[in-house]
């Protein structure tokens, strides 16, 4: 009797294993790892900053990500204490070298826009161009025209533009297109955190993309530990 | 009476275990859902938006196009009582080819833009139906739609409104 309760048991347990098997195997596929717990502290040093900010997961708060057919678009928040880590890199820096460089990026509130096809390893606007003419407006609408085409929306409809462009052409050997981009804080209501980022694509042609941040996110960055 | 403690053990164990495994095999069911696709094109906030955008715009390009017809107009009465000279009749023949010119090149942005519009509007709408898809686990999701294949669709299986909610939120950027 207690033998064949044993048997039993045991079946029954391999039974739920095999059943509970698909969820385990995709609670530990989740990639949330090192630079995760980084950006969770309340300070980091300017190595830790680059280093974590650089490789921010796509499932982060400070970065919005959106796929339309087989066109990749990513924003990614980059606050003032990454730009200002990302050129001290390794350095010790001391609090003035800090302040002068804070000085030159406060004032505005800056971006990354990338752009990325699938399984499209060549530079991201030689994607089905036709010719050498279809690929030059592409490039001069990367270089110089998008600009126009990208704005903020907070509430009630108030719409700030975007002030700073910066497109870092590759030349094929990054699989992306890569834009920093800037709105003046002068521009931006002080009243709400909430912003949604609206580009306009005339690149590949595929209309108004959004990326919007409610509450207080973009306020919780890490702080810079000198 | 030992072994048939034994059988039943043996019996119970496996009815468990095609329960178990019944269980884990209908979480890979079928799941079929249908949307009214008008009511999905319509109440998409890209749609509005871009259609509101569209007015404005055409509104603006149709006002140069009716201040020449309003010219051409006034040209008309004026020469119906009196006999135009030479130099008046050339420049209403010019003003008539520039209408005409302007009437089509407004027909052929009119057609051009409504038509990447809503090129944009499919692209995104199917994208986010497939996002909506996937997250759901629908297997299947058919376009309920009165010139289409599907004609019917039992209520309980309609997932309209909860598409529409996911598809805007989408659009908005609200679904990151």
């Amino acid at each position: 009797m207690i033998s064949s309760i044993k048997i039993s048991l045991v079946i029954i347990m391999l039974s739920l294993v095999i059943t509970s098997c698909e969820e385990s195997i995709t609670v530990n596929d989740n990639p949330s790892s090192y630079c995760q717990s980084m950006i969770m502290k309340a300070e980091l040093t300017p190595k830790e900053y680059v280093q974590s900010w650089s490789t921010l997961p796509t499932e982060s708060e400070f970065v919005k990500q959106k796929k339309i057919k087989e066109f990749n678009y990513k924003l990614k928040y980059l606050p003032i204490e990454f730009l200002i880590s990302n050129e001290l890199r390794d350095s010790s820096p001391s609090e003035e070298m800090v302040d002068s460089l804070k000085k030159n990026y406060e004032g505005m509130e800056y971006y990354e826009l990338t752009l990325s096809i699938d399984d499209f390893k060549d530079e991201t606007i030689k994607y089905n161009v036709a010719d050498m003419q279809e690929y030059q407006n592409r490039l001069s609408y990367l270089s110089f025209s998008m600009q126009k085409d990208i704005n903020i929306i907070q509430k009630n409809a108030q719409t700030a533009p975007c002030k700073l462009y910066h497109y870092e052409r590759t030349f094929g050997i990054a699989p992306h297109a890569k834009v920093l981009i800037g709105f003046s804080k002068e521009d931006l209501n002080p009243q709400t955190t909430e912003r949604t980022v609206v580009l306009n694509d005339n690149l590949f042609n595929k209309g108004l993309i959004k990326f919007n941040w409610s509450g207080s996110t973009l306020l919780e960055t890490p702080k810079l530990l000198l | 009476m030992n072994s048939r403690f034994l059988s039943i053990g043996i019996t119970f164990s496996i009815v468990i275990s095609l329960v178990a495994f019944a269980f884990s095999f209908s979480r890979n069911e079928v799941k079929v859902g249908h949307v009214d696709i008008k009511k999905v094109f319509d109440s998409f906030d890209m749609k509005k938006e871009l259609e509101a955008n569209l007015e404005s715009n055409l509104l603006n390009k149709r006002k140069t196009l009716d201040s020449l017809s309003f010219h051409l107009q006034t040209l008309n009465q004026q020469y119906s009582s009196k006999t135009p000279s030479e130099a008046e009749l050339n420049a209403y023949q010019i003003l008539q080819q520039k209408f005409l010119y302007e009437k089509q090149m407004f027909e052929e942005y009119n057609e051009q833009t409504i038509a990447n519009s809503n090129n944009q509007i499919i692209d995104q709408m199917t994208q986010y139906i497939k996002d909506f898809a996937a997250k759901e686990d629908f297997t299947y999701i058919l376009g309920i739609n009165e010139d289409g294949n599907i004609l019917y669709g039992d209520k309980t299986l309609d997932v309209t409104d909860q598409a529409i909610q996911f598809i805007n939120n989408s659009y908005q950027g609200k679904n990151d």
